[in-house]
């Protein structure tokens, strides 16, 4: 799980490096991160279920959902933006980036969820026409 | 690791019924991350590097926290219906982290470098 932790920490400050570049609002670079972090975790919890028809292991759900995940998506660096945008008056980044965090990471949960529930039928579908 | 295991603790004390193991975990890397930005740039007369100014704050405090693990939990507060739990996980989240940042961050204020 550190290993996942560790690895999910480069991936993140891979991305928001490479976001950093792209558009020059501070907090995205963060919200771009734990979007595509909800939206995996919930895709790969949902998609591994126990009682569903995919199997995967606890100990790589564990190492995938708490580690990898766990360490690609922060907590502590969306808080440190936020207030650091309170400490300089700007107060609309403030809200722009709670509000927009919240919602947006819960509709990449959703979003995660929705998948999940057709995938295995779909990759039963798709590996029937490989094979044929 | 330590996420896992704090949250396992304290979801072992206070059961299964509010993810109170994320919050703690966030809590203190919100806190941690706060301390760490108002010392960091003054440690060694500013001569710390860039380097290892990111390596803490986005290693040890960004690999502690965790976004996922908690919108996965509000999520499922929201499908149980407990919508009340869900919006207080998200108020008491985002206010306590807020709040841990500055106090993390005023206490490295009073410091003399």
């Amino acid at each position: 799980m550190a290993i996942g932790g560790g690895i999910g920490s480069v991936m993140r400050f891979a991305v928001s490096e490479w976001m950093s570049h792209l558009l020059v609002w501070t907090p995205l670079p963060i919200l771009v991160v734990n979007v595509t972090g909800c939206f995996a975790i919930s895709f790969l919890n949902f998609v591994s279920d126990p009682s569903g028809e995919i199997y995967l292991g606890s100990r790589s759900r564990v190492f995938l959902l708490v580690g990898v995940c766990g360490g690609y998506t922060t907590f502590s660096s969306f808080s440190l933006i936020s207030f650091n945008a309170a400490r300089h008056g700007a107060f609309v980044d403030l809200w722009l980036n709670m509000g927009l965090s919240h919602l947006l990471c819960l509709f990449g949960i959703w979003m995660g969820a929705m998948i999940a529930a057709p995938f295995p039928h779909a990759l039963r579908a798709a590996l029937r026409l490989w094979r044929s | 690791m330590w996420r896992y295991w704090w949250s396992g603790l304290v979801a072992e004390r206070f059961g299964e019924t509010f993810p109170f193991g994320t919050l703690v975990v966030n809590i203190v890397g919100s806190a941690l991350i706060g301390t760490f930005s108002g010392l960091l740039p003054h440690v060694a007369n500013g001569r710390l590097s860039t380097a290892l100014q990111q390596l803490l704050m986005v290693g040890v405090c960004g690999g502690l926290t965790t976004f996922s693990s908690f919108s996965l939990q509000t999520y499922n507060l929201i499908v149980e219906g407990r919508w009340l739990s869900a919006l207080g996980n998200i108020a008491l989240s985002s206010g306590l982290c807020l709040g841990c940042v500055a106090v993390g961050w005023q206490v490295t204020q009073g410091i003399r470098f």
